[in-house]
């Protein structure tokens, strides 16, 4: 059954090629994670072993709020589907997602206790990391940097250098920190521009360039009339500053409360975003059912697109998916301590309690 | 009826050789009638299209129009510092109760102080003012925009949860305080007002309009789902159209157009105006199905289509008609020659046509199954006559055969002597002759001869000259006065045939003497018992029957036994090859020495096998005749 289920998370190929790899690893996340529940469940005084989710649903499920990074979209297609697929539900769990973006900003939300687990970058996590109050990764999910300078070539711009005294929109909140510390980190004068969502300035050339995320952004200016031949792309992997985003994140506190439900959650999570990749068309559907009943823009297209390139970056190690790479980890911490926001490294294993337990 | 070649009746060849022709024709000219009417037809419907779009869009702009106006009106107001706070309000008072399309106003300040920036809108025609709680419109575009770039701008449709609460679009321009940037004055209209413009337009029967933004969002539809949804160019991306990606290019580049777009999808074959708004580069789009666009079109294709078939069916039934009245005296005419072709030839019923071509060779035809019937009578007739002639002429061949010695038969030969003749006639009777018998007890005569001419004259002549040398012989000694007999005979008779060229002999059998005269023939040959051969070439006369003063003479060969004499008329030696060479006596020659000593029926055989080898069977040949004599020594006692 276990072995069935593992191969269910893999997209078909995968499950040819890499795949005893990936259940090896992902066996032992659960081993741990689950050694950790039963003991953590005895410190809740239980005195109980701990069921296992695949073999007996829980009678009364555990209610878990979970704040995503931004507003409702494919970004997340692996908590709706999720949810829409009962793998939450078959591990106990009753999980509420919430919308994020500038009203709910997700960091906030979680250390005010609005939500249990939230989605975020984890620059932001390492920026914001408090230790009397610490966080904890459960996953880091997108695997690679998603963050590019989008321009028009009639601005004139053909290199980084040519940034110097530019009007460069960046998102205000934290979602604009790659490219705000990646801007800092040129030295070339430029003016940043705080934005919100809108493609808006750089269409009507109020900015010269502005940050989109390949998946987002990036589609929207095509989808505005303009063609790839007509714009200038910086993807800033190709400056050293190839920084993982999306993550899951809980605090300490509540992990050291509910190891079993972290772990659950964690890894029906996973399994959602197996599901989602591998059948784009139904959590097509979900997701935009879910943009509709949050009044949102429900663009087909868009969103095609969008859980189209979320595959690249959730899945490409699918050996690791969920995985934090320490290299990453530890350009985030240096990108951080360089600009000084960050005196102190976070510990690796206290921030991603994933194998001391 | 069954024909040597595949055959269809006139009328139906007719009918598909009408039928191929009009419809090229028809096809043709439907072709390029609808060529024609398609270009009027589209230059209408763009005019047309293009006018409406004008109309909708000059509408459109005087809403928008009106709110630039009255925005750059209140700036100036608020520039040149006329009215305190309570004075800006009441003004602002006054332009939204005089402007319907305004439904709010915002001043707001680049430096964030609730109490500066402020949103007014009406409320029970009583002005509100709504203090902003927060920095967060320093981010919204309609702020950020004319901010960052300074010029007025008009903003895509948004939702304006903290002012009028409905969805407005906002004109926004800078506001200058003594010549500082310091905010932005922001007037909104709402988009149900363009809305309300927009949907309700209808071009042909399903055709419709919409607006689209300045970057190709859709801002006003029929189809309220696709308003702020979709960009024109992710329904280029959904259909994956290039062309219509090409066309919404051209349309938000504030282009004016008139472009067909055609999709995979059934009734999405479309014709597609746009035209820009000159107050906001916004555009309006009109999207006509194809069909309705050029229904009339259509209608004038399918009413051509039946008329031309309709057309076509009169046309054929009137080419049948007419092909079959032609045609029943045509069968007639066929049945008749076909009766005729398998020896019918008994005169038929009338045939009566009034077309001139049929009616002759109806007529033409009678007349010459009478002419053939005639002919065919004579024929038989003729053919009649023609086999009892040759029935005749087949009983005078035997009996002809039956005055040659035949060689079987060795009872009228001397003991000394063998021999040996064939005689081939070229036709069924010959003008040849060759004959031999013992004139006394101690002669042997010998003849050969060819009557001048052929067929039955020559043949009566033969048999005559037969009868009379027989008649002559035993009562004249010497070949010449038996030749004299016979030439007297033959120029005294006058007959049709009544020159003969011969050679005749008589050989003493005791000595083996031979006296012989030849009278215009080929040559005589002695062939010698040792070998080799002599050639009596000379004549002692002329051919018998020209002159009957003619003075023979002979002359005297001598044959030791086992030697041969071998005569022949003209037919070996004049045999012809397909070259056209003669076999001649050189020919001849040529076998006689290959044959030494050979009896006479192999020298005959011989000399008929070279010459038939050597004539060439396409050639016309004269009787042929070979007589060879042995002799075997003297006659003993």
């Amino acid at each position: 059954m276990v072995c069935l289920f593992m191969r269910e998370l893999l997209p078909p190929p995968l499950a040819r090629t890499r795949g005893i790899w990936f259940m090896a690893w992902l066996a032992a996340l659960l081993l741990l994670l689950s050694a950790c529940g039963e003991r953590d469940g005895g410190a809740e005084g239980s005195g109980k072993t701990l069921p296992q989710a695949e073999t007996e649903r829980p009678t009364e499920l555990f209610k878990l709020r979970y704040r995503l990074k931004w507003l409702h979209q494919a970004q997340f297609a692996g908590a709706y589907m999720a949810k829409e697929k009962g793998f939450y539900q078959d591990r106990g769990l009753d999980v509420e997602i919430l919308p994020g973006g500038g009203d709910h900003p997700p960091y906030q939300s979680l250390m005010e206790g609005s939500t249990d687990i939230s989605n975020f970058n984890l620059i932001t996590a390492l920026k914001y990391y408090d230790p009397q109050n610490p966080i904890v990764m459960l996953a880091q999910t997108s695997q690679k940097n998603s963050t590019l300078l989008v321009g028009k070539k009639s601005s004139g711009i053909r290199s980084i250098g040519d940034l110097r005294g530019k009007k460069i929109g960046v998102w205000r909140d934290e979602g604009g920190d790659h490219t705000r510390f990646f801007l800092e980190s040129l030295n070339l004068d430029i003016r940043a521009i705080p934005l919100d969502w809108s493609v808006n300035l750089l269409l009507e050339d109020a900015v010269d360039m502005m940050n989109a995320m390949t998946y987002n952004e990036y589609h929207r200016v095509l989808m505005s009339g303009l063609d790839e031949d007509d714009l200038v792309v910086f993807d800033l992997a190709d400056y050293s500053f190839d920084l993982v985003d999306d993550g899951i994140y809980t605090t300490q506190a509540f992990f050291d409360r509910h190891p079993r439900q972290c772990r659950d959650f964690t890894a029906a999570t996973l399994a959602g975003w197996n599901y989602a990749l591998q059948h784009p068309q139904e959590t097509l559907a979900v997701v935009l059912r879910y943009l509709r009943e949050s009044h949102l823009p429900a663009n087909p297209e868009h969103q095609a697109w969008m859980l189209d390139h979320m595959r690249s970056r959730v899945l490409e190690d699918p050996s690791r998916l969920g995985f934090l790479d320490p290299q990453d980890f530890e350009l985030a911490t240096r990108i951080l301590m360089e600009r000084g926001i960050i005196t102190k490294a976070v510990d690796y294993q206290t921030f991603y309690p994933h194998d001391h337990q | 009826m069954i024909t040597s070649k595949k055959t269809r009746p006139l009328g139906r060849q007719l009918i598909s050789f009408m039928f191929v022709f009009m419809v090229m024709l028809f096809l043709l000219t439907i072709l390029i009638t609808r060529h024609l009417v398609y270009n009027v037809m589209r230059s209408s419907a763009e005019e047309s299209i293009s006018n409406l779009t004008e109309a909708n869009v000059q509408m459109i702009d005087k809403n928008l129009a009106n709110i630039m106006t009255i925005a750059q009106e209140l700036r100036t107001v608020i520039n040149n510092d006329i009215y305190n706070q309570g004075q800006l309000e009441h003004h602002i008072h006054h332009l939204l109760i005089d402007s319907p399309r305004l439904i709010s106003v915002c001043l707001a300040y680049d430096s964030p102080s609730p109490k500066r920036t402020q949103t007014f809108l009406l409320e029970n025609q009583q002005i509100r003012s709504i203090p902003t709680q927060d920095s967060d419109y320093l981010y919204k575009d309609w702020f950020q925009i004319p901010w960052l770039s300074q010029r007025p701008w008009w903003s895509d449709p948004w939702f304006d949860s903290l002012g009028s609460g409905e969805g407005v679009c906002s004109y926004s321009l800078p506001l200058t305080i003594k010549g500082q940037y310091r905010g932005i004055i922001r007037l909104d209209t709402p988009m149900e007002t363009l809305r309300r413009i927009v949907q309700p337009i209808r071009v042909k029967k399903t055709g419709y309009a919409f607006l689209i933004s300045s970057n190709g969002t859709i801002v006003a539809h029929p189809s309220d789902s696709l308003a702020m949804n979709y960009t024109v160019f992710d329904l280029a991306n959904r259909y994956d159209r290039q062309d219509l990606r090409r066309t919404s290019k051209n349309a938000v580049s504030g282009q004016s157009g008139f472009e067909r777009v055609r999709m995979d999808e059934p009734n999405r074959d479309t014709w597609v105006a746009f035209r820009p708004l000159p107050s906001n580069h916004w555009s309006m789009v009109v999207v006509v199905p194809n069909h309705e666009v050029f229904a009339d079109l259509r209608y004038l294709t399918i009413i051509f289509t039946i008329a031309s078939v309709m057309a076509f069916l009169i046309l054929a039934g009137t080419i049948w008609y007419r092909t079959h009245a032609l045609n029943q005296p045509l069968t007639e005419l066929v049945e008749a020659i076909k009766l005729a072709g398998e020896g019918d030839l008994q005169p038929g019923p009338e045939i009566a046509s009034n077309t001139y071509e049929i009616q002759v060779i109806a007529e033409n035809f009678a007349k010459m199954k009478g002419s053939l019937t005639g002919y065919i009578n004579n024929l038989q007739q003729v053919t009649e006559e023609k086999n009892s002639i040759m029935a005749e002429v087949t009983f005078a061949s035997a009996i002809q055969r039956n005055l040659i010695p035949k060689n079987s038969d060795l009872s009228k030969l001397p003991p000394n002597l063998k021999t040996f003749g064939i005689l081939e006639p070229a036709g069924v009777i010959g003008g040849d002759l060759y004959d031999y018998f013992l004139k006394d007890d101690g002669n042997f005569l010998f003849a050969i001869a060819d009557v001048i001419g052929k067929g039955v004259a020559a043949s009566m002549t033969m048999t005559m000259m037969t009868t009379l040398l027989r008649s002559v012989s035993p009562v004249k000694d010497s070949p010449e006065e038996i030749l004299h007999t016979l030439n007297t005979f033959l120029v005294g008779n006058n007959l049709e045939s009544d020159f003969v060229t011969m050679i005749l002999g008589i050989i003493d059998l005791n000595s083996g003497s031979c006296v012989f005269s030849n009278a215009g023939h080929v040559p005589l040959y002695q062939l010698s018992a040792q070998g080799g051969f002599r050639r009596f070439a000379a004549t002692h006369s002329t051919a018998l029957g020209f002159f009957d003063n003619i003075k023979f003479t002979s002359e005297l060969l001598q044959l030791a036994p086992g030697d041969k004499i071998l005569v022949f008329t003209d037919g070996v030696t004049e045999a012809v090859n397909a070259s056209d060479n003669l076999f001649g006596t050189a020919g001849l020659e040529k076998v006689l020495r290959g044959i030494d000593g050979t009896p006479p029926e192999g020298t005959v055989q011989a000399v008929i096998s070279a010459v038939n080898a050597f004539a060439d069977p396409q050639k016309s040949r004269d009787d042929t005749t070979i007589l060879v004599i042995e002799y075997l020594g003297p006659l003993k006692s």
